[in-house]
């Protein structure tokens, strides 16, 4: 369904480009819930930007495709792509349940989409309004309501709400539930695979917290400066993770299913975009590394549909 | 009942803490003299913290966990109830203390601050930084002493050599290398009680247990007690001693870390724990999904609070408040039926 080709997206800095996304390539099936997971700054709302080709001024994709269905978005006219927008592909935005105009009734927001994408008549954009407020979990008496009245947890339906108003087949979430409670991330969680089942969705979730991608997500891809280390199935992730990067990034969270122990650190810090390191850019961190590292390293395909960057596999 | 479990190394000893504040009415419901309505932020809690423990406050926000953490530092003055703080054979009553006598407690009592980005100032260097609360609290003595403290406050957060991080500006720094210099500023004053306010949950995921085995490290050289505020049972789970989990102003239970986690007893704390996200994709286990929110504080429920979310609440529960009771000696729990439902 979607399929991403050797994408590199770089934003112009002084002093050169930050490589932001750099050769990155995973592909997304029918119905398929992709998580996309690193530390910030390593590329993956990027990655994701560049699939709707909603990026800032300073960003331009510089090289790779992004099929959708067969069709290159990288190539796309204007034109042709504001009928894939919000219709087969839409997004939430990070924090953008914050973005919520405050002034405008919630149902006449989720609304705007449908009639800018559809020629639909008020009524009939307004009462789909209602049926998705429904959907999401929100009692349709509050469709009149002001995004003030909402609490977090609401305000964020009514995001995905939106989302979902002209139909779309693949969901981008950029992390969705990170300033929310436990008990609220839960419930958005739940939402959103009951969302998938109901719709036979795709979606990609970007976040930070691998324990989320855990519990939702079939497939992984981790990110690392930029570019893309790991990909597989999520139980081969976390059972058998082959980059190092992976296995740090898992040692990383501590379980309360496991011992009481300090979860580990990984040492040093992200690589500078706008000079990366030659050859494998986790290598400075890598307790693995040594001099074939300072290559590129090669990517493989382990068993299957295990794709990984490294030289010490 | 609580009283029961005093030890003689208490640090902090609280006791049916309650904050408030009005709501603030327009000019017309002034002038109808409708009733003044209140926020309960924190509504009667009692705990104490030891030396060299890391204790652990833990809810969802505006549950007023850091309500009373503000109110243990007199950032906010309390309603009623009292707050000790305890040296050696010293016991200061902090809720009745005098701005003099509070000004000369701070530095014992230091904060640890979210976010690193906003709480270092952006045009001091590192020195600067941490000589400011010396020469504020005229502490330190001479120049050379001074020196000393600042260098050895670096070390004992991993900034080595310290040295070399005196004159670098914050911009010079990484965000987990200012969560160290944060910590650093608290520790220069040698203070007693620490709290620490989601210490890590704006610092990357790679380096928070860093930061953590920091903390854990001064706990235990300098046996200092910490106050550890999150919404995140897994990083209890991994540095906390005891727990004390915060409902709607009120704690609904408390005790050792494990046993809090483990075994939990109250419906909320079940339900809570059962959602911690884990990084294991093959783990079976029934994930209790809370319907609804957090009560309004302003309008807090009768009886139980947690009844109107609560799994295996009775008619007893709409009515009457629960009192807290024992698990064990040092587990205790606000609920009705936990005996009956989690035995």
């Amino acid at each position: 369904m979607l399929d991403v080709h050797n994408l590199r997206t770089f934003y112009r800095a002084d002093g050169g480009y930050v490589k932001a996304v750099d050769d990155v390539s995973f592909h997304l099936d029918e119905g398929e819930a992709l998580g996309l997971a690193g530390e910030s700054g390593c590329g993956k709302t990027t990655a994701a930007l560049s699939i709707v080709r909603l990026l800032p001024s300073n960003a331009s994709i510089m090289g790779g495709e992004v099929l959708y269905k067969g069709q290159d978005i990288v190539k796309m006219s204007g034109r042709k792509l504001r009928r894939i927008r919000w219709k087969e592909i839409s997004i939430v935005f990070q924090g953008a349940m914050n973005a919520l105009n405050p002034v405008k009734r919630i149902a006449d927001q989720i609304a705007e989409p449908i009639l800018l994408h559809e020629k639909v008549s008020k009524e009939d954009a307004f009462q789909r309004a209602r049926k998705l407020v429904e959907f999401v979990g929100i009692d349709k008496a509050r469709a009149k309501d002001y995004p003030h009245e909402f609490s977090g947890g609401m305000r964020q339906r009514v995001m995905i709400a939106m989302a979902l108003a002209c139909s779309p087949r693949l969901v981008i979430l950029d992390e969705p539930t990170t300033a929310l409670d436990v008990m609220t991330k839960t419930q958005i969680q739940e939402l959103v695979k009951d969302l998938q089942k109901r719709l036979t969705l795709s979606t990609i979730l970007i976040t930070h917290d691998l324990s989320v991608i855990a519990e939702t997500c079939e497939k992984v891809a981790i990110m690392y400066g930029g570019q893309l280390v790991e990909y597989a199935d999520v139980v081969s992730i976390f059972e058998k993770p082959l980059h190092p990067y992976t296995s740090g990034l898992i040692r990383a969270f501590p379980n309360i299913y496991g011992s009481r122990e300090l979860p580990l650190s990984i040492p040093g810090s992200p690589p500078d975009l706008l000079h990366p390191p030659d050859g494998c850019r986790f290598a400075p961190r890598c307790s693995m590394a040594d001099k074939e590292c300072s290559e590129a390293p090669p990517a493989k395909t382990v068993s299957g549909n295990h794709y990984v960057a490294c030289w010490k596999r | 009942m609580l009283e029961a479990v005093k030890l003689v190394d208490d640090v902090l000893e609280i006791r049916d803490l309650r904050v408030r504040f009005p709501v603030r009415t327009g000019i017309i419901s002034g002038l109808l003299r409708k009733e003044a309505k209140f926020v309960h932020a924190v509504d009667g809690i009692s705990f104490d913290v030891r030396r060299g423990e890391v204790f652990c406050l833990v809810g969802e926000s505006g549950c007023g966990k850091t309500t009373t953490a503000r109110c243990i530092l007199r950032l906010i003055d309390p309603t009623s109830g009292t707050i000790k703080l305890i040296e050696g054979d010293r016991a200061t009553e902090l809720s009745t203390a005098t701005k003099p006598e509070i000004k000369h407690l701070r530095p014992k009592m230091q904060l640890i601050f979210q976010d690193p980005y906003e709480s270092l100032d952006p045009k001091m260097h590192v020195l600067d930084q941490l000589s400011e609360p010396l020469r504020v609290n005229k502490i330190g003595g001479g120049s050379k002493e001074k020196m000393s403290r600042i260098l050895s406050a670096l070390s004992n957060v991993g900034l080595i050599p310290p040295e070399t991080f005196l004159y670098r500006y914050p911009h010079e720094l990484s965000g987990g290398q200012r969560q160290r210099v944060g910590i650093a500023s608290s520790m220069v004053l040698d203070p007693i009680l620490l709290i620490a306010d989601e210490p890590v949950s704006m610092v990357d995921v790679s380096m928070r247990s860093e930061i953590l085995g920091i903390m854990l490290d001064i706990k235990t050289k300098s046996q200092a007690a910490f106050v550890l505020i999150t919404h995140d049972f897994s990083l209890a789970w991994a540095v906390g001693d005891r727990i004390a989990v915060m409902y709607s102003g009120r704690i609904v239970e408390m005790g050792p870390a494990f046993d809090v986690i483990r075994e939990p007893r109250h419906p909320y704390t079940r339900a809570l724990v059962s959602v911690v996200p884990v990084p294991d994709p093959t783990l079976q286990r029934k994930r209790i999904v809370l319907r609804g929110e957090v009560p309004d504080p302003v309008d807090v429920p009768t009886g139980c609070r947690f009844h109107p979310r609560c799994p295996i609440a009775k008619e007893r529960c709409r009515t009457e408040d629960p009192e807290i009771q024992n698990v064990t000696a040092e587990h205790h729990v606000a609920c009705h039926f936990w005996q009956e439902a989690f035995p």
